[in-house]
């Protein structure tokens, strides 16, 4: 993991802390990961963890007045994107790395028609008419199943599901090499979460995309992901393929996760949720983050940081007791 | 939407009907004889009941409500002034050119400066342009309109010489009332602008809009005022309506011979007639300027035209199914 220039996107010792008036949140703390052409990784973790800040700060979209990216490199085929100044961000966004918000009911502007949303996406970056952007607009309309008559409506006019689906056609409008999907099924209804997913699957096959899924569903991350990454507390505890996960889960953590599903076949009454909370992230424990929840906790793990340590080949854990 | 306006216009009946009868009750059983106020208080007994019987003033209260009504509902008569028997409907036409001139520009140009400063604040929250724009709105609000009117008649009138003190005559004479009477207008229009900027900046669909690539002050203007909007229409109609009443300080301090004076010299000679009629008039434009507010919320925000429209949708869709 020395030279990430031939990947084709990595983020490198990714920092981001959030500044309120006398406390510093560290929200991200020495993420690194890297996504191939085509694939799928999984960014999995609870609420807080830190994943959708990864996502903003990947498309520089962090809201500036708190926000701050500290140390690291974001690196597209080489390029670092944390180097590039606002005017060539914007070529970026949108055009080449795209997001899909988690809530589409207050992801849409509710005053704008919904297809001059995603018209307002093509021109941003392809030198056409108005006419031809709003070609393009009911094309991508018809394309995530929603009837090109509808374009002239506002987002009040349409149901959740219906939301998500105009978020990813603006999303899409523009083929994006990276489609950043920060927990898009989250907000919907089951019935209508397998929709949408599926949708996102097949829209990413036929396009070529990679995807950065954020989500806290391991379902999602079954049936999406190519490679998976454990977040918690802004740091990847446990890296791997998704077999490697599921087979083999290893971090304390992923083992936590993995036992607060319900399993179907084993009637096991009740769950086992990995006690206690999350840290607090303006104040995090010294050492391993997790070591205050961990069950398998030793004096060592408050010593010092644990680096991430390969257990198998490709498959990285940060804990002292997988570590050999 | 037009069945929605005459509805809208039909309300208004109701609600001059009450603010006539509690103007003309409370006027009616105030203290102070205007007979003794016309005729003096060594006047003649014969010659007060002799005048009162001619002004009308001697029938029970009933009787002088529903011929005050009669008059004002069915030939949109005022009535006279009791100290000149001019007719009070005449002399507020005649006034109000002056009144609506001060009032509509006053409002023009506090929407034209308090907005920008508004979002100028916003955008830039706690730097130093937030912070002389907060400054000025605060002198705004602080300073009472008489103040800084005869602050300004001292400096441009007095001092400078290069703009005339009071009166009318041509335009170089609204200068002054009009600075004065959109100072305070400036500054909650800028106050109400940053705060609902400041919210909706925040929001996540600002957020999409940056995730596709569009520029700072493309999210600004495109997608953050419009939804910012609403609040401070909701200032701007109700400080123009009332104004449209009378701005009864500016127009005392410079001579303006418009609706507020009218009232104040009203209201002096227990001239209750003129009372009346101008309490009536600016209810009268009071609702239609609150109509005119409301429709220009339907026009910004789809959602509340959808409202608006929604009863008759309904019945059409009805309809249509009949039809069926």
């Amino acid at each position: 993991m020395t030279d990430n220039s031939q990947h084709f996107l990595s983020v490198e010792d990714l920092y981001v802390e959030y500044e309120t008036e006398n406390t510093v949140v560290h929200a991200v703390n020495g993420v690194s990961f890297t996504l191939e052409k085509g694939h799928t990784l999984g960014l999995v973790g609870e609420t807080g963890a830190g994943k959708t800040s990864i996502a903003k700060a990947i498309l520089g979209i962090l809201p500036d007045l708190q926000a701050r990216v500290s140390c690291g490199r974001i690196l597209l085929e080489g390029r670092d994107l944390l180097k590039l100044s606002e005017k060539e961000m914007l070529k970026i966004r949108g055009d080449r790395i795209s997001m899909i918000f988690q809530d589409p009911m207050t992801a849409l502007n509710p005053v704008m028609q919904v297809g001059s949303q995603i018209a307002e996406a093509v021109r941003l970056h392809n030198p056409v008419s108005r006419r031809e952007a709003k070609k393009k607009a009911v094309e991508m309309l018809e394309m995530v199943g929603i009837p090109a008559d509808r374009y002239h409506e506002y987002p009040h006019q349409f149901s959740g599901g219906m939301k998500q689906r105009v978020v990813i056609a603006i999303a899409l409008a523009c083929n994006p090499q990276i489609l950043l999907a920060d927990e898009p099924t989250t907000a919907l209804d089951v019935t209508i979460q397998a929709q949408v997913l599926e949708m996102i699957v097949e829209l990413k096959k036929s396009y070529s995309m990679s995807m950065l899924m954020i989500t806290h569903d391991l379902g999602v991350v079954a049936e999406v992901c190519d490679e998976v990454a454990v977040v918690y507390a802004g740091e990847i505890v446990e890296y791997g393929s998704r077999e490697d996960l599921f087979d083999h889960p290893s971090h304390p953590y992923t083992k936590g996760l993995f036992g607060a599903l319900p399993d179907v076949d084993r009637d096991s009454g009740r769950l086992n949720p990995v006690p206690g909370l999350p840290p607090d992230p303006t104040n995090l424990p010294e050492g391993c983050h997790f070591y205050p929840r961990c069950s398998r906790r030793t004096d060592r793990c408050r010593e010092s940081k644990i680096e991430m340590a390969e257990i198998a080949p490709g498959h990285l854990c940060r804990c002292f007791a997988e570590g050999k | 939407m037009i069945r929605y306006i005459i509805k809208r216009l039909l309300w208004m009946i109701p609600v001059i009907l009450g603010v006539s009868v509690l103007i003309f009750t409370i006027l009616h059983f105030t203290p102070g004889d205007p007979v003794i106020m016309i005729l003096g208080r060594d006047s003649t007994v014969e010659a007060q009941a002799q005048l009162r019987a001619s002004m009308g003033l001697d029938r029970p209260f009933p009787v002088q409500l529903l011929s005050y009504l009669k008059d004002v509902f069915l030939h949109f008569d005022l009535g006279v002034s009791y100290n000149t028997g001019k007719s009070v409907s005449e002399e507020i036409l005649f006034r109000f050119p002056y009144t609506f001139m001060l009032a509509f520009s006053s409002m023009l140009i506090s929407v034209l400066i308090g907005i920008p400063l508004g979002v100028i604040a916003a955008v830039n929250q706690n730097k130093l342009w937030d912070r002389i724009s907060m400054f000025i709105a605060l002198l705004g609000v602080s300073m009472p309109q008489f103040w800084v009117g005869l602050l300004l008649v001292l400096l441009f009138a007095l001092r400078l010489g290069i703009l005339p003190p009071s009166g009318i005559g041509g335009p170089q004479y609204f200068i002054l009332p009009i600075i004065a009477n959109a100072f305070g207008g400036i500054a909650s229009m800028a106050r109400q602008g940053r705060s609902s900027m400041l919210e909706v900046i925040r929001s996540d669909y600002v957020t999409t809009a940056r995730a596709k690539g569009v520029s700072k002050t493309g999210t600004i203007f495109r997608h953050a005022l419009p939804n910012a909007l609403i609040p401070v229409i909701t200032v701007a109609g109700t400080s123009f309506g009332r104004s449209l009443g009378g701005t009864i300080v500016i127009e005392s301090v410079f001579s303006i011979p418009g609706i507020g004076a009218y009232m104040i010299s009203g209201i002096n000679n227990r001239d209750y007639p003129i009372v009346q009629g101008c309490v009536v008039f600016l209810a009268v434009t009071f609702s239609i300027i609150m109509l005119l507010v409301d429709l220009m919320y339907a026009f910004v925000d789809p959602r509340i035209k959808a409202q608006y429209v929604s009863g008759s949708r309904k019945r059409r869709v009805k309809n249509e199914k009949k039809d069926r």
